[in-house]
Formats: structure tokens, sequence, C-alpha cells
């Protein structure tokens, strides 16, 4: 059989289509950016702006750790600290930055604009833009510098050992960023002073404030930073699952032995992976601190990298649909419920609960969105080619006679709705359960679905009768009274 | 004939427990050599010695002209050595056709940069891969289980996976590990004759661990006998088959016979 090299050569894709299926996903993803920055912002609103922008670095930070928690099955709790890093990184070239390199502030005097939280912006993608885009690489780079780090000594340990590691990185960062020298109020102490000597003022336990706003809802381009991140983000990880590198992660994590010896380097596969990740974290840190504007060490601690495995694994271990899913679900969920203030996070609590037993691979499992539509359509395949049994053909012509007969009788449209929806959903139910016994059983819980939700349509019928015919009753005194 | 496998006394003891001792073994290319012994008899340790997983205390393992003791398993893989393993570890939550794209992941030249980027050579390797791990599953006729998740396979077909998972990484040696336990007469048959095709179809040889003594007999060249770690017997399998000290090893010694002095016997065996 011919070698893998032997075939290479043949297999060779046309180099510009090669190139527009390389770049081209970048290109889309910048100018979904910009859509989103320039229509969908305007529309949505300060508050809505603000949820999206959330999402989008959920998204940032959940889907690079999913490469280590997901792929690589290696449980890292230490995000928050990689995300620390690089939040620290970028506000310092963001804040002593420009005054350094770009001097809105004069030096003579006090400018109200060097401290005010707004950054020199200089339009789109002007200097001020641009030096946050290099602070957010810069974050990323020394977040992963850090992460080879970390990971070389760790990695060799396992399971909840790594684990504890990870936790205890998290946390010496964050005491490190605790114990940093004071933020300088005023330009006076900073003028004379070179960055390097001010790396080590990054305002401790009071936290590291007045960062130029540039991710923050409102301002313009905050939408467009961040979801070309989340993009980009979104498709390295794409590629990476459907590579060989990323099969490489996948099987460290079912199997590291079967991994080795099938020419895994299987330490090696996990320093990368988890050099990746940081690199990405510190790049979410980056806009997380720009949006916020204050870096507080103490929010950054141990709950945010809980937080942000929480999304992981709700959303599917390995799953990339699934991480935008849980990243959404989990950022959007409690800020539709902040109403009820303290008992939103009950809910939460009880919601996770639930989502654990129901379904312990999270929302998507290891599947994405685009795989459920395919093993689904093989499903109903299958089902069709066994629809010639007579059973099923029974059970088919029970369901279109009783929908063709309600069609018939032309009942009361939203009734006749209601009863459509119950019979069909009965015997749909029936049927797929029917079909699924046949089958592999892979369609047993839709049939339950379908025959839940006809039974509630029913039961819905049954009240919304009883309710009219009371109301018809009541209705003719009380429409006497002139209610 | 060029030999593709040289372990050179082989030496490894757990603690106090010698659990291989001076094993030795010239596996020709395109041979099909077999290793046999009672249970716990050191089979697969002496694997997982020549595959890395355990580093000899002394001795060395050459694979065609390169030393590969003390490397990483995963060197050792690359340098040209496959195998398969006793107690089946596929990748459980990954199809049949990724079980077997994973360890063709070897081969290439791409890194982490050109995947990201999904450069043009990239691209040809990704089309490569899939191109021969589904001609891969066709010799081992489960091609129409590819898309199936692996740990849903039938035992049978999981051996098989395993067999074409190790031969993905192009491998010049390929270890065996009872490939055929808990296998019916008639799936035993094809994979008998699938193993012996092997050898044509990938140019490949072949070190075979089984308990099927059928088997073995038939199929092997050259047959290594170990008990307790020590080589009791090596030679042809009709030698090895009338060899007392193999006949000992595996039935027992009438109560009033002496312990047989097994160096001997096994110098005697020696081709």
């Amino acid at each position: 059989m011919k070698s893998l090299q032997e075939r290479v050569p043949g297999l060779m894709p046309n180099v510009a289509v090669a190139f527009g299926r390389s770049a081209g996903p970048f290109v889309v993803a910048i100018v979904l950016a910009l859509v989103m920055d320039l229509v969908i912002a305007p529309a949505a609103g300060l508050t809505w702006t603000k949820i999206l922008l959330d999402v989008g670095i959920a998204i940032v930070l959940a889907g690079s750790l999913n490469v280590v928690n997901g792929y690589a099955g290696q449980f890292s709790l230490g995000q928050a600290g990689f995300m620390l890093i690089g939040a620290y990184a970028a506000a310092f070239l963001t804040f002593y930055g420009s005054m350094h390199f770009i001097s809105t502030c004069p030096p003579d005097a006090m400018t109200p604009g060097c401290f005010t939280g707004k950054g020199p912006t200089g339009g789109f993608l002007g200097s001020g833009q641009l030096l946050f885009l290099a602070g957010c690489i810069l974050g990323g780079v020394i977040a992963s510098l850090l992460g080879l780090v970390v990971g070389l000594p760790s990695l060799r340990l396992r399971g909840d050992y790594l684990a504890i590691v990870t936790l205890g990185f998290g946390e010496i960062v964050r005491v490190f960023g605790q114990i940093t020298a004071r933020q300088p109020k005023n330009v006076e102490e900073i003028q004379g002073r070179s960055l390097a000597d001010l790396a080590n003022n990054l305002g401790g336990a009071e936290g590291f404030s007045q960062i130029p706003d540039y991710t923050a809802a409102g301002t313009g381009g905050a939408m467009f930073f961040v979801f070309t991140f989340a993009f980009i983000l979104l498709i390295l990880i794409y590629r990476l699952k459907y590579s060989s590198k990323g099969r490489a992660l996948l099987a460290v994590r079912e199997n590291e032995i079967a991994a080795e010896a099938m020419g895994v380097d299987t330490t090696r596969a996990k320093v990368v992976a988890f050099v990746f990740s940081a690199f990405f974290a510190g790049i979410g840190g980056a806009l997380y601190a720009h949006q916020v504007g204050a870096i507080d060490p103490k929010e950054l601690g141990f709950q945010k990298s809980i937080d942000l495995v929480i999304i992981v694994v709700i959303g599917g271990m390995g799953s990339i649909t699934g991480v935008v899913l849980g990243a959404s679900i989990l950022v959007v969920l409690p800020e539709l419920f902040r109403e009820f203030s303290e008992y939103r996070m009950i809910v939460y609590a009880l919601a996770l609960i639930v989502v654990m037993i129901a379904r312990p691979q999270g929302v998507m499992g290891v599947q994405e969105l685009w795989d459920l539509a395919w093993t689904r359509l093989a499903w109903w395949r299958k089902a069709f080619v066994n629809l010639r049994t007579r059973p099923n053909a029974l059970a088919i012509a029970a369901f279109a006679s009783s929908v063709g007969s309600l069609v018939a009788y032309k009942v009361f449209p939203v009734v006749g709705l209601i009863l459509v929806l119950a019979v069909g959903g009965i015997v749909g139910g029936v049927f797929g359960r029917r079909l699924s016994r046949k089958h592999d059983g892979s369609g047993a819980g839709w049939g339950s679905v379908a025959l839940l939700l006809g039974i509630i349509a029913l039961l819905a019928l049954v009240l919304a009768l009883a309710e009219a015919s009371h109301a018809v009753e009541v209705e003719l005194p009380l429409g006497a009274g002139g209610g | 004939m060029a030999r593709a496998l040289f372990a050179d006394k082989l030496c490894l003891s757990f603690g106090g427990l010698k659990a291989v001792s001076d094993f030795t073994i010239e596996l020709p290319s395109r041979g099909l050599y077999g290793l046999i012994g009672p249970n716990g008899a050191g089979k697969t340790t002496v694997f997982n010695l020549l595959t890395g997983v355990y580093k000899p205390d002394q001795g060395g393992v050459h694979l065609g002209s390169e030393r590969v003791d003390g490397k990483k398993p995963s060197y050792i893989a690359k340098a040209g050595m496959a195998r398969t393993f006793q107690n089946i570890r596929l990748f459980g939550e990954l199809s049949v056709i990724d079980n077997v794209r994973t360890a063709a992941g070897l081969r290439t030249r791409s890194g982490l940069f050109r995947t990201l980027l999904r450069t043009p050579l990239h691209v040809a390797e990704e089309r490569a891969i899939t191109e021969r791990c589904l001609e891969l599953l066709d010799v081992l006729e489960i091609t129409d289980r590819k898309d199936e998740q692996s740990k849903s396979l039938p035992y049978g077909d999981q051996r098989r996976l395993e067999i074409a998972r190790a031969l993905a990484t192009e491998p010049k040696v390929l270890l065996l590990d009872e490939p055929v336990a808990g296998m019916n007469t008639q799936e035993k048959h094809q994979m008998r004759g699938l193993i012996e095709s092997l050898r044509e179809k990938f140019d490949v040889s072949i070190l075979l661990i089984e308990h099927d003594m059928g088997l073995v007999m038939d199929i092997c060249e050259h047959i290594t006998v170990i008990d307790h770690g020590v080589t009791i017997a090596k030679g042809a399998p009709k030698d090895v088959q009338a060899n007392p000290a193999v006949i000992e090893a595996y039935l027992g010694v009438p109560e009033d016979e002496a312990e047989l002095p097994t160096a001997d016997v096994s110098e005697g065996a020696a081709p």
C-alpha cells in the first residue's frame, strides 16, 4: 500500500483555491465582526451590546479552555490566572503606553483625558486602538510563555493533581497581582519614568483602574475587536479539531497509553494545547480588562476559573458549538433573570445540577450541531426504509386520517390546531418509538418527546375547552354589568 | 535477509522480581515470529520493553539499524514499530475512521501553524490520510462501520480496528498481542489469513503473542517460548512443540522429577 507521503504530491490542492480556503474564513470573520459593530451594536442598545460583548469574551475564554479540558481531557483550573496575566499586560500597555507613545497628555499639565478611562482612539484602527491590539497580543504572548513554564512540569500530572497545580498557579498570579505597587494617580508621577520602571505599578490590592474602555459597550469598535478575536478563535479550534493535531489531542483524552504507542508525543501535545489555550486566555483577559475598565485581582481568581470550566462542561467537552451555546446560555440567562437578584443564583445552580443529571456529557456532548443534523437525517432515512412493514403503515394511516378528518371537519381554527398537535404528537410518538425499537433505539427519546408534547397539547385543549365553556357561562351576567 | 528488529539480552526487574531476563530475539524483515508462554510469563512485558513503555535495565533494542531502547514510545512508533494491545485500547469516543486517522497523523510533516492556517501541504496530507485510512479499513474489512463510535463495535471488529490503527503508522515491525483472543473458530480462521497477508501487503515483519497454539504453530516460522521471564526454548514450531521444557512449563512436572536446568534446553533448541 502506498505510504502517506507518496500520496501527498498527487493530492495537493490548487494553490488559489487553497489560499481562499485558508484565508477566506478569516476575512469572513472580520467582516462579520464589522457588521456586528456597525449594525447590530446600534440596533441592540447598550444593555444588549454589553451582554453580547460578555458572550464574545466568554467564547474566547471558554473556547480556548475547551482545547485543554475538552479536546485533550486535561482538567485545568488555571484559566483565570492566564486571563489575569493578559489583562495586566494589555492594560499596562494601554494605560502607560498611551502616555508614552501617543502622548495625548501635555507634558506640563494633568489633562483629564489621560485618567478618565477614555483612551486615545484616533478613530477606527487609529493609534489608540492599534496600541490596544498590540496590548491584546502582548497579553496573549506573555500568558502563553507562562503557560509553557507552568505546563512543562505540571502536565506530567493527571486528573485531580493537574487540577490542583493549575488551581495553585491561578492563586499565585492573583496574589502577585495583589502585592504589586500602587497605581500613580497623576501625570507627574509617571513622567520621566520608563515603561520598565513602571512595570510593578499595577495597582496591587486596590486594583488597576482607569483602563481605557476600548471594548466597553458604547465604544466604537468594541464589538469589532471582541468578535474578531472570538470568530478567529472559533475558526482555529474548528481547524484544530478536524486535523491530525486535534485528533492527537482527542486520542490523549481517550487513552494516553495508546496515543503514545501510536506516535503521539503526549507530553508535547498537551503542552502545545496548554500554551495555545493560555494565549487566548491572555487575549480574553485583555478584552475583559478594557471592557470593565479596571482589573480587580480578586475578581479573576478561582471562582472565575470555575465559571469557565462550567461553560465548557455544560456546553459539552470538546464541542465547538457546545462552547458557543454554553457561553451564550450562562451569560444571557443570569442577565435575563437579574430582577430576581439573589434567587437567580439558586436557579442557576439547580439548572447546573439538572443538566449534569440529564446530560452528564454536556448539552452537545462531543458532537457539533451539524453532526446532530446528520445523525437525525440518517435516522429518518433508516425509518423511511422501514415504512413498508404493516404496523408502521397502519400508524401512518392513523396519523394521516386523524389529520385529514380534522381538516375535513373544519374545526374552529385554534382548537383544531391544538387537536392536530395532540393527535399528531401521540400517534407520531407511538410511531417513532415503534420505529426506534425496530432499529437502534436512537429515536426512542424523540418519540417520547413527541408523545409527551401530544399529551400536553391534549391537556391544554381540554383545559382551553373547559375555560372557554366556563367563560361563556359567566360572561353573560358580567357583560350585562358592563365589566 | 536484513533484520528488522533485534532485541539483545533485555532484562527488567520490578523491585526484586525479575520480570524479563536475557530476552533475545532477531526478527528478519517480512518474518512472522511467535512469542508464547503460560499466563504471567512476561510476554506483554517484552512488548512493553520493545515499544518503550518500560525501559530495560540492561540490553538493547535495535530497530533496523537504529538503537531505540530508552526512547519514548512515540519516538519508537515514528521509528517504525507499531503494536496492538491485549486489553483493547481504542479511542472509544472517536469514530472508527478517526481512530485510524489519528495513528496516520504521525507521518505528517505539517505542524500546528500549518494546521491552523490550512496550508496546501496540510490539506493534501489530510486528504492522503483519509484516502489511506479508507484503504486500510477495506483491507481489515470494517469499511461499513467507519462512522460508528469505536467503543460500540463488536469485539472481533475492535481487534481488527486495533490492527488497522497500528498499520496506519506505517510500521516496519508490527507487534500483535493476542489478536485472536476471544474469537470463534470462523473469526480465527479469517484473522489467520489476514495476518499472513499483511506481510506482503505492507512489507512488515510481525511478532505475535498468542495463546491459540494451533494458530501459532501453523503460521509462525519461528517461535520463542518464555516462562517467568526466562527464554526456555526457541526454534521452528515442531521443535518447540517437542521440547520437554515447554511441555513442562505448560503442563507442569511429575512430582518425582527434579527441576530441569532450563538454560541447557534453550541452547539445545536454538537454531
